[in-house]
């Protein structure tokens, strides 16, 4: 990920060429005659995308490849840096594009407004990932200044920095420490950077989505959500409901759909869903780690899929199904099921992740010795104090998740007196400047996509 | 201007009293000399709560403040040599730049941040460098990278204002100041003994790896002495026999002969950690691996009188 004022020049020619797309497409009736210009628009938009982001991650596996039976390859290397926000503008003008050829949105024929539709600052680099039929109509409306919507804004800011800055900060020291330098570690020590891992991801983007959202909120603007309590789900589909809305919401509407979705024979709809999470695990990074990320991901779904008559045998044979202990192993295995493909996300290559899946329970027999687990953390870069105060922000951050699940925490605390309420923003705010990691601050971990 | 508007601005700068409140304790307070303005609080209570909560910062802005072309640089063990001492023999203003727990990578930190105070303030190169190394500091696993962030709190007055331990250390500070400082408490010595060899020997040796890159990063610095004409002297302080058996407990003793022989040539070795007097005397330390005063006083004497009598030159 980089910044580099020439890449400019990438964002204006997708606005250009979706724009001009979308003009032609719009004055004609049948949708034939539509194809050959949206194809266009996918080819010229998933070019700079693959030319940026991909050539040479296939260059390099072709050239192994030919290595590997002596034929000469001699096809360099593109000297490019990736984009800021590639992947995510991409996304969001070629949904416009796609809308407008399948007639589901208007037609923009304003220029400067679709140029701000795909350069909407507060979500460019990251998302969420907004759809023309939510967003462009909103820049249509006056926005008066409001004091309400500009203090929620706020508070939403305010939040999402804390998640970043306190608590995702603080566990990518640990998280970093030992997955970039593995060899120095086994056993427990992976085990908690894996578990923190988990939640820096998400305390790491979902803050940066309350950014977003909160600061367009302060321009009156409205975003779509993108996260809703994703380590509370009790299936994967169900995480994939509530994790990274906007990008699983985009490749069920326009791949997955398209594909056929669920309305085909078994074995297909089997390969829609493999083929939709092996896409979306590319979208994040060219690696092959994101590949099989995608790619477990996949194989959760489709497994659920095939072993749901047999689980409900066992449920209806042990009488557990609605009891809260069969919702909390759900929860619990679902979160375990994720934290599992989050080793594939996280390491630096396949063979990093198998080192930590062959490695993490190398000390399984000394998970009960307190000494020796309190030894076996000597060396994580951080004292045991700060592993505590870790496990205490992660917890915070989860009751807040909690108290979320009746409505939104920010409308309850209106009603609540005001020392309580500035009590709160001041928690926050000093949290962030004092227990933010601000010599360690490290770069949103979805800037890289 | 809009009423909506006024509302906020208003509620907006009630909200950040506090925050400028807390700039203003800051710099009066500033228990670690970082503004240098202030007289509010005493150096002593200053000096106790800071060297107490942070020693590393401590020293290091202190050491910008008033820089010394002598240093002797390493953790709480070489706290034992009086600069008094050094200064009454060889005329010279040594600075101890200690941090507690002081790790190898984060002692050769300390060089190169001191020596850039040099090179980029007085166009001069540092005179002479004591390095307090011991085998327990070679090691892969004992890492931590404390120096990083400091040189960070010194370029960035933000980060030092708004740091969790400047907090603490602000309070400690208020306290010692206006309710008096307090003694240390005493610990029970055996217990503490015992406590030593015991954990802290376990800590240091269970895991062991041998420190590549840190070598190589000790020889850049020998090199780069060398080039310059400072004196370097790496220094290995005693440490009671029975802590030292722990080593060989945990079958080590191959490598720490390793260790004698790879640093030998970086600079100057001066060994005090082999089977001597000191080392026999129990009386010699307030715990297995820190000496008592006499003692200190004892190796400088004798490293800076050119006569190793109990130590050993490597």
């Amino acid at each position: 990920m980089c910044w580099k004022v020439e890449y400019i020049v990438l964002i204006i020619t997708s606005t250009l060429i979706d724009y001009f797309v979308a003009q032609k497409m719009a004055a004609l009736k049948e949708k034939f005659k539509r194809k050959k210009w949206l194809l266009i628009s996918l080819f010229s938009n998933l070019g700079i995308l693959f030319g940026f982001k991909y050539f040479n991650f296939v260059n390099a596996n072709v050239q192994a490849l030919f290595d590997n039976f002596n034929i000469f390859y001699g096809v360099p290397a593109f000297d490019v840096l990736l984009p800021v926000g590639i992947s995510f503008y991409t996304f969001q003008t070629l949904s416009y594009t796609i809308d407008v050829y399948n007639g589901k949105t208007p037609v923009q024929n304003h220029l400067g407004i679709f140029a701000v539709y795909v350069s909407f600052f507060p979500q460019l680099v990251a998302g969420p990932i907004e759809r023309s039929r939510h967003l462009l109509p909103q820049f249509y409306v006056e926005h008066k200044f409001s004091y309400d919507r500009v203090k929620y804004g706020l508070q939403q800011m305010l939040w999402g920095f804390f998640k970043k800055l306190v608590i995702a900060d603080r566990l990518a020291i640990v998280v970093d420490g030992v997955y970039n330098n593995l060899d120095n570690y086994s056993g427990f020590s992976l085990v908690v950077a894996t578990f923190f891992f988990a939640f820096q991801i998400y305390c790491d983007f979902s803050g940066y989505t309350d950014i977003a959202i909160g600061s367009a909120r302060v321009m009156g603007f409205e975003l779509i959500d993108n996260f809703k309590r994703p380590y509370f789900s009790k299936s994967i589909s169900e995480f994939w409901k509530r994790w990274h809305i906007s990008l699983s919401t985009w490749f069920r509407d326009y791949l997955y759909i398209p594909l056929g979705g669920n309305r085909v024979v078994k074995w297909r709809w089997y390969y829609n869903l493999f083929i939709t999470f092996l896409v979306s695990g590319f979208w994040h990074g060219a690696n092959w780690t994101f590949l099989v990320w995608g790619a477990l991901h996949g194989t959760y779904l489709i497994m659920a899929i095939v072993l749901i008559k047999p689980k409900k045998y066992i449920l209806n044979m042990l009488n557990l199904k609605g009891s809260f202990i069969y919702k909390i192993y759900r929860v619990t295995f679902t979160f375990t099921l994720v934290v599992f493909a989050w080793i594939f996300f996280r390491a630096n290559n396949i063979s990093d992740a198998f080192y930590v899946i062959n490695n993490m329970f190398s000390d399984i027999g000394d998970y009960t010795d307190f000494g020796k687990m309190k030894l076996s953390l000597r060396g994580l870069g951080v004292g045991m104090n700060d592993i505590l105060i870790s496990v205490g922000l992660i917890t915070f951050m989860e009751l807040y998740n909690l108290y979320e699940r009746s409505g939104d925490v920010w409308e309850k605390l209106e009603n609540k007196p005001k020392w309580i309420r500035w009590s709160i923003y001041y928690i926050l705010l000093f949290g962030i400047l004092f227990l933010a990691p601000y010599s360690r601050v490290s770069n949103f971990i979805y800037f890289q996509f | 201007m809009n009423k909506e508007v006024k509302i906020l601005l208003r509620k907006g700068s009630v909200f950040m009293l506090p925050i400028i409140a807390w700039i203003y304790i800051v710099i009066v307070v500033d228990p670690f000399n970082y503004f240098n303005v202030s007289n509010f609080i005493s150096e002593k209570a200053k000096e106790k709560s800071a060297q107490q909560l942070n020693s590393l910062l401590y020293n290091t802005v202190n050491f910008r403040n008033n820089p010394t072309n002598s240093i002797i640089i390493g953790d709480s063990r070489i706290r034992k040599l009086p600069t008094e001492k050094i200064k009454q023999l060889t005329g010279d203003d040594y600075y101890t730049m200690h941090s507690n727990a002081a790790k190898l990578n984060e002692i050769i930190d300390l060089f190169w941040f001191s020596d850039s105070l040099w090179c980029s303030d007085n166009y001069t190169n540092l005179e002479n460098v004591i390095i307090g190394i011991n085998f327990n500091l070679y090691n892969e696993y004992a890492y931590s990278n404390r120096v990083t962030d400091v040189k960070k709190i010194l370029d960035n007055k933000f980060i030092y204002i708004f740091n969790w331990n400047i907090l603490e250390t602000i309070y400690l500070a208020l306290k010692n100041e206006f309710f008096g400082l307090k003694p240390n408490e005493k610990k029970d010595k055996e217990e503490f003994w015992d406590y030593t060899i015991k954990t802290i020997a376990k800590n240091h040796y269970s895991k062991y790896k041998h420190p590549k890159e840190t070598l190589l990063r000790l020889e850049e610095m020998g090199a780069y002495c060398k080039a310059n004409d400072i004196n370097l002297i790496l220094l290995i302080v005693p440490h009671y026999k029975e802590f030292h058996n722990r080593l060989v407990e945990f079958d080590l003793a191959e490598e720490e002969n390793a260790y004698k022989n790879e640093i030998k040539n970086i600079g100057r070795v001066i060994d005090y950690d082999f089977p001597n007097s000191i080392t026999n005397c129990k009386s010699c330390f307030s715990d297995p691996i820190h000496t008592t005063d006499s003692i200190g006083e004892i190796m400088v004497n004798e490293i800076f009188s050119d006569s190793l009598t109990i130590g050993r030159g490597l």
